[in-house]
Protein backbone atom coordinates (compact mmCIF):
# COMPACT_ATOMS: atom_id res chain seq x y z
CA UNK A 1 0.00 0.00 0.00
CA UNK A 2 1.32 3.41 -0.87
CA UNK A 3 0.77 6.23 1.60
CA UNK A 4 0.99 9.84 0.59
CA UNK A 5 2.21 12.54 2.88
CA UNK A 6 2.50 16.30 2.50
CA UNK A 7 4.96 18.38 4.47
CA UNK A 8 4.45 22.10 4.57
CA UNK A 9 6.69 24.72 6.07
CA UNK A 10 4.17 27.54 5.99
CA UNK A 11 6.64 30.36 6.48
CA UNK A 12 10.39 30.07 6.32
CA UNK A 13 12.00 31.77 9.27
CA UNK A 14 15.35 33.55 9.57
CA UNK A 15 15.46 34.35 5.88
CA UNK A 16 14.84 37.71 4.25
CA UNK A 17 11.33 37.90 2.76
CA UNK A 18 8.38 35.55 2.65
CA UNK A 19 8.50 32.03 1.35
CA UNK A 20 7.23 28.57 2.15
CA UNK A 21 8.11 25.00 1.29
CA UNK A 22 5.83 22.26 0.00
CA UNK A 23 6.99 18.66 -0.11
CA UNK A 24 4.77 15.85 -1.37
CA UNK A 25 5.75 12.26 -0.68
CA UNK A 26 4.29 9.05 -2.00
CA UNK A 27 5.54 6.35 0.33
CA UNK A 28 9.31 6.78 0.30
CA UNK A 29 9.27 8.59 -3.02
CA UNK A 30 9.62 12.34 -3.09
CA UNK A 31 7.15 13.51 -5.70
CA UNK A 32 7.31 17.26 -5.35
CA UNK A 33 9.62 19.75 -3.67
CA UNK A 34 8.58 23.33 -4.23
CA UNK A 35 10.18 26.39 -2.73
CA UNK A 36 7.10 28.52 -2.79
CA UNK A 37 7.94 32.19 -2.89
CA UNK A 38 4.65 33.96 -2.44
CA UNK A 39 5.88 37.49 -1.83
CA UNK A 40 4.10 39.73 -4.33
CA UNK A 41 6.00 40.68 -7.49
CA UNK A 42 7.84 43.95 -7.07
CA UNK A 43 8.09 45.15 -10.68
CA UNK A 44 11.42 46.97 -10.27
CA UNK A 45 12.44 46.27 -13.86
CA UNK A 46 9.19 47.84 -15.01
CA UNK A 47 9.60 50.86 -12.69
CA UNK A 48 12.93 51.63 -14.30
CA UNK A 49 11.63 51.89 -17.84
CA UNK A 50 11.51 55.47 -19.04
CA UNK A 51 13.39 56.82 -16.02
CA UNK A 52 16.72 58.67 -16.23
CA UNK A 53 19.61 56.21 -16.01
CA UNK A 54 20.99 58.13 -13.02
CA UNK A 55 18.02 56.84 -10.98
CA UNK A 56 18.95 53.19 -11.39
CA UNK A 57 21.55 52.84 -8.59
CA UNK A 58 19.26 54.31 -5.94
CA UNK A 59 16.04 52.68 -7.14
CA UNK A 60 17.54 49.20 -7.46
CA UNK A 61 19.23 49.57 -4.05
CA UNK A 62 15.72 49.63 -2.55
CA UNK A 63 15.25 46.03 -3.65
CA UNK A 64 17.16 44.95 -0.57
CA UNK A 65 18.08 46.38 2.82
CA UNK A 66 20.82 43.80 3.32
CA UNK A 67 22.67 44.04 0.01
CA UNK A 68 21.88 47.48 -1.48
CA UNK A 69 25.53 47.94 -2.43
CA UNK A 70 25.37 44.92 -4.72
CA UNK A 71 22.46 46.50 -6.58
CA UNK A 72 24.25 49.81 -6.80
CA UNK A 73 27.46 48.21 -8.02
CA UNK A 74 25.82 46.00 -10.66
CA UNK A 75 23.74 48.91 -11.95
CA UNK A 76 26.56 51.46 -12.19
CA UNK A 77 28.94 49.03 -13.87
CA UNK A 78 26.28 47.98 -16.39
CA UNK A 79 25.30 51.58 -17.15
CA UNK A 80 28.94 52.67 -17.44
CA UNK A 81 29.43 49.94 -20.02
CA UNK A 82 26.41 51.22 -21.90
CA UNK A 83 27.86 54.73 -21.87
CA UNK A 84 31.49 53.76 -22.46
CA UNK A 85 32.64 55.25 -19.14
CA UNK A 86 36.06 54.21 -17.83
CA UNK A 87 36.42 54.63 -14.08
CA UNK A 88 39.67 55.66 -12.40
CA UNK A 89 41.73 53.34 -10.18
CA UNK A 90 40.67 55.47 -7.18
CA UNK A 91 36.98 54.89 -7.90
CA UNK A 92 37.64 51.20 -8.41
CA UNK A 93 39.34 50.94 -5.00
CA UNK A 94 36.55 52.80 -3.24
CA UNK A 95 33.95 50.52 -4.80
CA UNK A 96 35.84 47.48 -3.53
CA UNK A 97 36.00 49.06 -0.08
CA UNK A 98 32.25 49.73 -0.13
CA UNK A 99 31.61 46.12 -1.10
CA UNK A 100 33.81 44.98 1.82
CA UNK A 101 31.43 46.82 4.16
CA UNK A 102 28.44 45.01 2.70
CA UNK A 103 30.02 41.57 2.82
CA UNK A 104 31.04 42.14 6.43
CA UNK A 105 27.63 43.29 7.66
CA UNK A 106 25.63 40.75 5.67
CA UNK A 107 27.82 37.71 6.36
CA UNK A 108 28.30 38.56 10.05
CA UNK A 109 24.53 38.86 10.49
CA UNK A 110 23.79 35.59 8.71
CA UNK A 111 26.52 33.61 10.42
CA UNK A 112 25.68 34.68 13.95
CA UNK A 113 21.98 35.42 14.12
CA UNK A 114 20.42 33.42 11.30
CA UNK A 115 22.48 30.31 10.66
CA UNK A 116 24.49 29.52 13.83
CA UNK A 117 21.33 28.76 15.90
CA UNK A 118 20.64 25.84 13.51
CA UNK A 119 23.90 24.12 14.38
CA UNK A 120 23.66 24.76 18.12
CA UNK A 121 20.07 23.63 18.53
CA UNK A 122 18.41 26.96 19.22
CA UNK A 123 15.20 28.24 17.72
CA UNK A 124 16.49 31.78 17.39
CA UNK A 125 19.39 34.12 17.88
CA UNK A 126 17.68 35.41 21.01
CA UNK A 127 17.67 31.95 22.55
CA UNK A 128 21.27 31.42 21.48
CA UNK A 129 22.25 34.74 23.06
CA UNK A 130 21.65 33.35 26.52
CA UNK A 131 24.25 30.60 26.01
CA UNK A 132 26.73 32.24 23.64
CA UNK A 133 26.60 35.94 24.52
CA UNK A 134 30.26 36.64 23.80
CA UNK A 135 30.18 35.00 20.38
CA UNK A 136 27.00 36.88 19.50
CA UNK A 137 28.41 40.18 20.74
CA UNK A 138 31.50 39.60 18.63
CA UNK A 139 29.25 38.93 15.63
CA UNK A 140 27.24 42.08 16.23
CA UNK A 141 30.43 44.11 16.61
CA UNK A 142 31.74 42.75 13.31
CA UNK A 143 28.45 43.66 11.67
CA UNK A 144 28.55 47.13 13.17
CA UNK A 145 31.99 47.79 11.68
CA UNK A 146 30.67 46.76 8.27
CA UNK A 147 27.79 49.20 8.71
CA UNK A 148 30.19 51.95 9.79
CA UNK A 149 32.25 51.43 6.66
CA UNK A 150 29.08 51.72 4.58
CA UNK A 151 28.17 54.91 6.42
CA UNK A 152 31.54 56.54 5.76
CA UNK A 153 31.58 55.65 2.08
CA UNK A 154 27.90 55.64 1.30
CA UNK A 155 26.52 58.36 3.54
CA UNK A 156 24.42 55.95 5.54
CA UNK A 157 24.62 52.32 6.57
CA UNK A 158 21.46 51.08 4.88
CA UNK A 159 20.63 52.12 1.32
CA UNK A 160 23.74 54.24 0.79
CA UNK A 161 23.21 57.45 -1.17
CA UNK A 162 26.72 58.33 -2.36
CA UNK A 163 27.01 55.97 -5.33
CA UNK A 164 26.42 57.31 -8.82
CA UNK A 165 27.04 56.36 -12.42
CA UNK A 166 30.66 57.40 -12.97
CA UNK A 167 31.77 56.98 -9.35
CA UNK A 168 30.75 58.66 -6.12
CA UNK A 169 29.07 62.01 -5.45
CA UNK A 170 31.83 62.88 -3.01
CA UNK A 171 35.02 61.22 -1.78
CA UNK A 172 35.08 59.83 1.74
CA UNK A 173 36.95 61.74 4.41
CA UNK A 174 40.35 60.23 5.03
CA UNK A 175 40.14 60.97 8.76
CA UNK A 176 36.89 59.04 9.04
CA UNK A 177 38.45 56.02 7.36
CA UNK A 178 41.59 56.24 9.49
CA UNK A 179 39.46 56.46 12.64
CA UNK A 180 37.88 53.15 11.63
CA UNK A 181 41.24 51.48 10.92
CA UNK A 182 41.76 50.05 14.45
CA UNK A 183 38.29 48.47 14.30
CA UNK A 184 39.03 47.04 10.86
CA UNK A 185 42.31 45.60 12.13
CA UNK A 186 40.50 44.11 15.14
CA UNK A 187 37.98 42.69 12.67
CA UNK A 188 40.56 40.54 10.89
CA UNK A 189 41.37 38.61 14.07
CA UNK A 190 37.78 38.58 15.32
CA UNK A 191 36.42 37.30 12.01
CA UNK A 192 39.09 34.59 11.98
CA UNK A 193 38.03 33.58 15.53
CA UNK A 194 34.39 33.52 14.46
CA UNK A 195 35.35 31.29 11.52
CA UNK A 196 37.21 28.90 13.82
CA UNK A 197 34.12 28.80 16.04
CA UNK A 198 31.67 27.93 13.25
CA UNK A 199 34.10 25.44 11.67
CA UNK A 200 33.73 23.32 14.81
CA UNK A 201 29.96 23.02 14.48
CA UNK A 202 28.46 19.60 13.87
CA UNK A 203 27.84 19.97 10.16
CA UNK A 204 25.46 17.52 8.42
CA UNK A 205 27.17 15.03 6.19
CA UNK A 206 25.60 16.00 2.88
CA UNK A 207 27.33 16.65 -0.41
CA UNK A 208 26.17 17.22 -3.95
CA UNK A 209 27.92 17.44 -7.29
CA UNK A 210 27.42 21.15 -7.89
CA UNK A 211 28.01 23.32 -10.89
CA UNK A 212 29.56 26.26 -9.03
CA UNK A 213 29.29 29.64 -10.74
CA UNK A 214 30.82 32.96 -9.75
CA UNK A 215 32.84 35.83 -11.07
CA UNK A 216 36.55 35.26 -11.35
CA UNK A 217 39.33 37.77 -11.77
CA UNK A 218 42.96 37.13 -12.69
CA UNK A 219 44.42 39.23 -9.86
CA UNK A 220 41.97 39.41 -6.99
CA UNK A 221 39.07 37.83 -5.17
CA UNK A 222 35.98 38.84 -7.13
CA UNK A 223 33.73 41.72 -6.19
CA UNK A 224 32.93 43.90 -9.19
CA UNK A 225 34.87 42.70 -12.19
CA UNK A 226 36.04 39.69 -14.14
CA UNK A 227 34.53 36.94 -16.23
CA UNK A 228 31.99 34.39 -15.13
CA UNK A 229 33.33 30.94 -14.33
CA UNK A 230 31.44 27.65 -14.12
CA UNK A 231 33.11 24.68 -12.45
CA UNK A 232 31.62 22.44 -15.16
CA UNK A 233 31.81 24.43 -18.34
CA UNK A 234 34.53 26.99 -17.78
CA UNK A 235 34.47 30.73 -18.26
CA UNK A 236 31.95 32.81 -20.14
CA UNK A 237 31.72 36.58 -20.59
CA UNK A 238 29.41 38.67 -18.44
CA UNK A 239 28.14 40.32 -21.63
CA UNK A 240 26.78 36.96 -22.74
CA UNK A 241 25.33 36.01 -19.36
CA UNK A 242 21.82 35.18 -20.60
CA UNK A 243 23.24 32.94 -23.32
CA UNK A 244 24.57 30.70 -20.56
CA UNK A 245 22.19 31.21 -17.64
CA UNK A 246 18.54 31.82 -18.26
CA UNK A 247 15.69 32.73 -15.94
CA UNK A 248 12.28 31.13 -16.31
CA UNK A 249 9.01 31.12 -14.47
CA UNK A 250 7.54 28.30 -12.43
CA UNK A 251 3.90 28.20 -11.33
CA UNK A 252 4.60 27.92 -7.61
CA UNK A 253 6.82 30.97 -7.17
CA UNK A 254 6.72 34.70 -7.77
CA UNK A 255 10.50 34.54 -8.13
CA UNK A 256 11.96 33.42 -11.41
CA UNK A 257 14.24 30.40 -11.30
CA UNK A 258 17.40 29.96 -13.36
CA UNK A 259 19.24 27.18 -15.13
CA UNK A 260 22.03 26.62 -17.61
CA UNK A 261 20.65 27.16 -21.10
CA UNK A 262 22.45 24.19 -22.63
CA UNK A 263 21.64 21.55 -20.03
CA UNK A 264 18.64 22.98 -18.14
CA UNK A 265 20.60 22.11 -15.00
CA UNK A 266 20.84 24.10 -11.78
CA UNK A 267 23.87 26.07 -10.60
CA UNK A 268 25.19 26.97 -7.16
CA UNK A 269 26.03 30.65 -6.54
CA UNK A 270 27.41 32.32 -3.42
CA UNK A 271 30.32 32.07 -1.00
CA UNK A 272 30.87 28.35 -1.50
CA UNK A 273 31.12 28.85 -5.27
CA UNK A 274 33.39 31.86 -4.88
CA UNK A 275 35.84 30.11 -2.58
CA UNK A 276 35.87 26.92 -4.62
CA UNK A 277 36.61 28.89 -7.78
CA UNK A 278 38.86 31.62 -6.38
CA UNK A 279 40.52 30.27 -3.25
CA UNK A 280 44.04 31.23 -4.36
CA UNK A 281 42.90 34.86 -4.72
CA UNK A 282 41.94 35.20 -1.04
CA UNK A 283 44.08 37.59 0.98
CA UNK A 284 46.91 35.84 2.91
CA UNK A 285 45.30 35.62 6.36
CA UNK A 286 41.98 34.43 4.91
CA UNK A 287 43.74 31.88 2.71
CA UNK A 288 45.77 30.62 5.66
CA UNK A 289 42.59 30.48 7.73
CA UNK A 290 40.89 28.34 5.07
CA UNK A 291 43.80 25.90 5.33
CA UNK A 292 43.78 26.01 9.14
CA UNK A 293 40.08 25.15 9.42
CA UNK A 294 40.61 22.47 6.77
CA UNK A 295 38.14 23.95 4.38
CA UNK A 296 38.08 21.39 1.54
CA UNK A 297 39.75 22.38 -1.73
CA UNK A 298 36.48 21.52 -3.43
CA UNK A 299 33.77 21.91 -0.81
CA UNK A 300 30.47 20.37 -1.91
CA UNK A 301 28.63 20.53 1.39
CA UNK A 302 26.18 23.47 1.37
CA UNK A 303 26.08 23.58 5.18
CA UNK A 304 29.77 24.57 5.14
CA UNK A 305 28.74 27.86 3.57
CA UNK A 306 28.73 29.24 7.12
CA UNK A 307 32.49 28.59 7.25
CA UNK A 308 32.93 30.05 3.76
CA UNK A 309 31.20 33.20 4.97
CA UNK A 310 33.60 33.44 7.90
CA UNK A 311 36.57 33.15 5.55
CA UNK A 312 35.08 35.83 3.29
CA UNK A 313 34.46 38.17 6.24
CA UNK A 314 38.12 37.75 7.21
CA UNK A 315 39.13 38.45 3.61
CA UNK A 316 36.89 41.53 3.49
CA UNK A 317 38.47 42.95 6.66
CA UNK A 318 41.97 42.31 5.28
CA UNK A 319 41.04 43.92 2.00
CA UNK A 320 39.47 46.89 3.80
CA UNK A 321 42.56 47.47 5.93
CA UNK A 322 44.78 47.42 2.83
CA UNK A 323 42.47 49.77 0.92
CA UNK A 324 42.13 52.24 3.80
CA UNK A 325 45.90 52.34 4.31
CA UNK A 326 46.42 52.95 0.61
CA UNK A 327 43.69 55.59 0.34
CA UNK A 328 44.87 58.95 -0.98
CA UNK A 329 42.02 61.44 -1.30
CA UNK A 330 41.56 62.97 -4.72
CA UNK A 331 39.49 66.01 -5.60
CA UNK A 332 36.86 64.16 -7.55
CA UNK A 333 35.82 60.56 -7.62
CA UNK A 334 33.26 60.99 -10.37
CA UNK A 335 33.87 60.53 -14.07
CA UNK A 336 31.96 62.75 -16.46
CA UNK A 337 30.16 61.14 -19.35
CA UNK A 338 28.15 61.98 -22.43
CA UNK A 339 24.72 60.46 -22.81
CA UNK A 340 24.34 58.08 -25.72
CA UNK A 341 22.18 55.16 -26.71
CA UNK A 342 23.66 51.84 -25.73
CA UNK A 343 23.47 48.61 -23.87
CA UNK A 344 25.53 47.35 -20.98
CA UNK A 345 25.65 44.37 -18.66
CA UNK A 346 27.49 43.73 -15.43
CA UNK A 347 27.70 41.06 -12.79
CA UNK A 348 29.00 41.64 -9.30
CA UNK A 349 29.22 39.36 -6.30
CA UNK A 350 26.51 40.09 -3.75
CA UNK A 351 27.08 38.37 -0.39
CA UNK A 352 24.72 35.56 -1.38
CA UNK A 353 25.85 35.19 -5.01
CA UNK A 354 26.14 36.72 -8.44
CA UNK A 355 23.86 39.67 -9.18
CA UNK A 356 23.46 40.38 -12.89
CA UNK A 357 22.08 43.60 -14.42
CA UNK A 358 21.53 44.57 -18.05
CA UNK A 359 20.26 47.94 -19.28
CA UNK A 360 19.32 49.45 -22.63
CA UNK A 361 19.41 53.25 -22.60
CA UNK A 362 18.37 55.72 -25.28
CA UNK A 363 20.26 58.78 -26.53
CA UNK A 364 18.45 60.98 -23.97
CA UNK A 365 19.70 58.84 -21.10
CA UNK A 366 16.37 57.15 -20.41
CA UNK A 367 16.21 53.48 -19.53
CA UNK A 368 14.52 51.50 -22.29
CA UNK A 369 14.72 48.13 -20.58
CA UNK A 370 16.25 46.60 -17.48
CA UNK A 371 16.98 43.00 -16.54
CA UNK A 372 17.91 42.04 -13.00
CA UNK A 373 18.85 38.48 -12.02
CA UNK A 374 19.22 38.18 -8.25
CA UNK A 375 21.33 35.47 -6.62
CA UNK A 376 18.43 33.89 -4.77
CA UNK A 377 16.49 33.48 -8.02
CA UNK A 378 19.51 31.79 -9.49
CA UNK A 379 19.93 29.51 -6.47
CA UNK A 380 16.26 28.64 -6.15
CA UNK A 381 16.29 25.64 -8.47
CA UNK A 382 19.48 24.38 -6.82
CA UNK A 383 17.79 24.57 -3.42
CA UNK A 384 14.93 22.40 -4.68
CA UNK A 385 17.36 19.90 -6.23
CA UNK A 386 19.30 19.78 -2.95
CA UNK A 387 16.16 19.17 -0.91
CA UNK A 388 15.22 16.21 -3.09
CA UNK A 389 18.62 14.66 -2.49
CA UNK A 390 18.80 15.61 1.19
CA UNK A 391 15.34 14.52 2.35
CA UNK A 392 15.39 10.71 2.00
CA UNK A 393 17.61 10.34 5.07
CA UNK A 394 15.02 12.12 7.21
CA UNK A 395 11.77 10.63 5.96
CA UNK A 396 11.29 8.49 9.06
CA UNK A 397 10.96 11.64 11.17
CA UNK A 398 7.71 13.45 11.84
CA UNK A 399 6.68 16.30 9.55
CA UNK A 400 7.78 19.02 11.92
CA UNK A 401 11.30 17.57 12.23
CA UNK A 402 11.57 17.10 8.47
CA UNK A 403 10.47 20.69 7.98
CA UNK A 404 13.14 21.84 10.41
CA UNK A 405 15.88 20.00 8.48
CA UNK A 406 14.63 21.46 5.21
CA UNK A 407 14.73 24.96 6.65
CA UNK A 408 18.31 24.42 7.78
CA UNK A 409 19.35 23.51 4.27
CA UNK A 410 17.49 26.46 2.76
CA UNK A 411 19.10 28.84 5.25
CA UNK A 412 22.56 27.65 4.26
CA UNK A 413 22.01 29.56 1.00
CA UNK A 414 21.18 32.74 2.95
CA UNK A 415 18.29 33.34 0.57
CA UNK A 416 16.98 36.82 0.12
CA UNK A 417 13.45 36.24 -1.07
CA UNK A 418 12.67 39.93 -1.36
CA UNK A 419 15.52 40.25 -3.85
CA UNK A 420 14.43 37.22 -5.79
CA UNK A 421 10.83 38.29 -6.18
CA UNK A 422 10.56 40.36 -9.28
CA UNK A 423 8.76 40.62 -12.53
CA UNK A 424 6.16 38.01 -13.18
CA UNK A 425 5.60 37.32 -16.86
CA UNK A 426 1.99 37.95 -17.67
CA UNK A 427 0.27 35.74 -20.19
CA UNK A 428 -3.21 36.67 -21.32
CA UNK A 429 -5.19 34.12 -23.20
CA UNK A 430 -8.04 35.50 -25.24
CA UNK A 431 -10.61 33.64 -27.17
CA UNK A 432 -12.18 35.32 -30.18
CA UNK A 433 -15.84 36.03 -29.84
CA UNK A 434 -17.38 35.91 -33.24
CA UNK B 1 20.85 57.63 12.04
CA UNK B 2 22.55 60.38 13.97
CA UNK B 3 24.36 60.41 17.27
CA UNK B 4 25.97 62.59 19.89
CA UNK B 5 28.14 62.06 22.98
CA UNK B 6 29.45 58.66 21.91
CA UNK B 7 31.18 58.01 25.27
CA UNK B 8 28.08 58.16 27.48
CA UNK B 9 26.84 55.07 29.31
CA UNK B 10 23.27 56.26 28.86
CA UNK B 11 21.65 56.12 25.47
CA UNK B 12 18.31 57.57 24.48
CA UNK B 13 17.09 56.19 21.21
CA UNK B 14 14.21 57.63 19.23
CA UNK B 15 12.63 55.19 16.82
CA UNK B 16 10.59 56.51 13.95
CA UNK B 17 10.03 57.52 10.37
CA UNK B 18 9.06 60.77 8.64
CA UNK B 19 5.44 59.72 8.45
CA UNK B 20 2.93 61.54 10.67
CA UNK B 21 2.89 60.49 14.31
CA UNK B 22 5.56 57.88 13.68
CA UNK B 23 7.96 60.78 14.16
CA UNK B 24 7.22 60.74 17.92
CA UNK B 25 10.51 59.05 18.89
CA UNK B 26 12.55 61.40 16.69
CA UNK B 27 10.75 64.43 18.13
CA UNK B 28 11.73 63.41 21.65
CA UNK B 29 15.39 63.31 20.59
CA UNK B 30 15.08 66.65 18.83
CA UNK B 31 13.62 68.17 21.99
CA UNK B 32 16.36 66.65 24.14
CA UNK B 33 19.00 68.11 21.83
CA UNK B 34 17.33 71.48 22.21
CA UNK B 35 17.54 71.23 26.00
CA UNK B 36 21.37 71.08 25.81
CA UNK B 37 21.45 69.40 29.20
CA UNK B 38 21.45 65.75 28.50
CA UNK B 39 24.71 63.88 29.03
CA UNK B 40 23.16 60.89 27.37
CA UNK B 41 23.97 59.70 23.88
CA UNK B 42 21.05 60.75 21.70
CA UNK B 43 20.30 58.76 18.58
CA UNK B 44 17.54 58.53 16.03
CA UNK B 45 16.88 55.18 14.41
CA UNK B 46 14.51 53.84 11.80
CA UNK B 47 14.32 50.21 12.90
CA UNK B 48 14.64 48.37 16.22
CA UNK B 49 17.49 46.11 15.04
CA UNK B 50 19.72 49.18 14.78
CA UNK B 51 19.71 49.25 18.57
CA UNK B 52 22.02 46.24 18.49
CA UNK B 53 24.77 48.50 17.15
CA UNK B 54 24.42 50.88 20.08
CA UNK B 55 24.48 48.81 23.26
CA UNK B 56 28.22 48.40 23.76
CA UNK B 57 29.35 50.08 26.97
CA UNK B 58 25.86 51.16 28.04
CA UNK B 59 24.29 50.78 31.44
CA UNK B 60 20.96 52.47 30.64
CA UNK B 61 18.93 52.45 27.46
CA UNK B 62 15.85 54.56 26.88
CA UNK B 63 13.77 53.82 23.81
CA UNK B 64 11.11 56.27 22.67
CA UNK B 65 8.67 55.14 20.02
CA UNK B 66 5.20 55.80 18.68
CA UNK B 67 2.46 53.24 19.09
CA UNK B 68 -0.77 52.58 17.29
CA UNK B 69 -3.26 51.70 20.00
CA UNK B 70 -6.70 52.49 21.35
CA UNK B 71 -5.19 55.00 23.76
CA UNK B 72 -5.85 58.71 23.15
CA UNK B 73 -3.29 60.32 20.85
CA UNK B 74 -0.45 61.83 22.83
CA UNK B 75 -0.81 59.57 25.85
CA UNK B 76 2.54 58.25 27.01
CA UNK B 77 3.09 54.85 28.59
CA UNK B 78 6.27 53.61 30.23
CA UNK B 79 7.54 50.04 30.30
CA UNK B 80 10.52 48.86 32.31
CA UNK B 81 12.73 46.02 31.25
CA UNK B 82 12.82 44.18 27.95
CA UNK B 83 9.31 42.72 28.15
CA UNK B 84 6.72 44.75 26.34
CA UNK B 85 2.95 44.18 26.43
CA UNK B 86 1.57 41.62 24.03
CA UNK B 87 0.28 44.22 21.58
CA UNK B 88 3.81 45.51 21.06
CA UNK B 89 5.17 42.05 20.37
CA UNK B 90 3.14 41.71 17.18
CA UNK B 91 5.44 42.47 14.26
CA UNK B 92 4.63 45.37 11.96
CA UNK B 93 7.25 44.20 9.47
CA UNK B 94 8.08 40.75 8.20
CA UNK B 95 11.63 41.78 7.37
CA UNK B 96 12.89 43.16 10.63
CA UNK B 97 12.77 41.89 14.19
CA UNK B 98 10.28 43.58 16.50
CA UNK B 99 11.36 46.00 19.20
CA UNK B 100 10.30 43.38 21.69
CA UNK B 101 12.57 40.68 20.23
CA UNK B 102 15.48 43.09 19.85
CA UNK B 103 15.16 44.14 23.50
CA UNK B 104 14.95 40.49 24.52
CA UNK B 105 18.21 39.83 22.67
CA UNK B 106 19.83 42.90 24.19
CA UNK B 107 18.79 41.66 27.63
CA UNK B 108 20.28 38.22 26.92
CA UNK B 109 23.54 39.65 25.64
CA UNK B 110 23.91 41.94 28.62
CA UNK B 111 22.80 39.25 31.09
CA UNK B 112 20.04 41.49 32.41
CA UNK B 113 22.63 44.11 33.46
CA UNK B 114 21.35 46.84 31.17
CA UNK B 115 18.53 49.00 32.50
CA UNK B 116 15.95 49.34 29.74
CA UNK B 117 13.10 51.86 29.74
CA UNK B 118 10.64 52.13 26.91
CA UNK B 119 8.34 55.12 26.45
CA UNK B 120 5.49 54.74 24.01
CA UNK B 121 3.52 57.71 22.71
CA UNK B 122 0.14 56.83 21.24
CA UNK B 123 -0.35 58.22 17.75
CA UNK B 124 -3.41 58.71 15.61
CA UNK B 125 -2.33 59.47 12.03
CA UNK B 126 0.38 57.87 9.91
CA UNK B 127 -0.02 59.58 6.56
CA UNK B 128 3.09 59.45 4.38
CA UNK B 129 5.44 62.40 4.92
CA UNK B 130 2.82 64.31 6.92
CA UNK B 131 3.40 66.45 10.01
CA UNK B 132 2.80 64.83 13.40
CA UNK B 133 -0.44 65.68 15.14
CA UNK B 134 -0.32 68.47 17.68
CA UNK B 135 -1.05 66.14 20.57
CA UNK B 136 1.88 63.85 19.69
CA UNK B 137 4.27 66.78 19.22
CA UNK B 138 3.26 68.10 22.64
CA UNK B 139 3.62 64.64 24.19
CA UNK B 140 7.12 64.34 22.72
CA UNK B 141 8.09 67.68 24.23
CA UNK B 142 6.78 66.64 27.66
CA UNK B 143 8.46 63.27 27.44
CA UNK B 144 11.81 64.88 26.59
CA UNK B 145 11.48 67.09 29.68
CA UNK B 146 10.53 64.11 31.81
CA UNK B 147 13.55 62.11 30.67
CA UNK B 148 15.89 65.06 31.12
CA UNK B 149 14.51 65.55 34.60
CA UNK B 150 14.82 61.85 35.39
CA UNK B 151 18.45 61.85 34.33
CA UNK B 152 19.48 65.05 36.01
CA UNK B 153 17.12 65.25 38.91
CA UNK B 154 16.61 68.86 37.89
CA UNK B 155 13.56 70.33 36.29
CA UNK B 156 14.27 71.87 32.90
CA UNK B 157 11.17 73.32 31.34
CA UNK B 158 7.61 72.24 31.09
Amino acid sequence: MSTSRTIRVEALTRVEGEGALNVRLSGDQIEVVELNIYEPPRFFEAFLRGRPLEDAPDITARICGICPVAYQMSSVHALERALGVEITPEIRQLRRLLYCGEWIESHALHMHLLHAPDFLGFASGIEMGQHFPEELKRGLKLKKIGNQLLEILGGRSVHPINVCVGGFYRPPKKDALLDLLPSLEWGIAAAADATRWVSQFDIPDFEADYDFVSLTHPDEYPFNEGDMLSSRTGSFPVAGYEQTIQEYQVPHSTALQAHKVATKSSCHFGPLARINLNREKLRPIARQLADEVQFPTLCQNPFRAIVARGIEVTHAFEEAVALVKAYRPVKSVRQNYELRAGEGAAATEAPRGTLFHRYHVDEAGKIVSATISAPTSQNQKQIEVDLKAFLPEYLSLDNSAIGHHCERLIRSYDPCISCATHFLRLTIERSDVS
Amino acid sequence: MSRSDAQSTICIAGLGSPHGDDQAGWLVIEELRGLHRSKARLITLTAPHQLLNEIEGLDTLYVCDASASQRPAGETQWFDGPNLPEAAVKPCSTHNPTLSSVLALVDQLESGRLKIRVASIAGEQWILMSQPSASVAEAARKLACEIAQELSGVSTRS
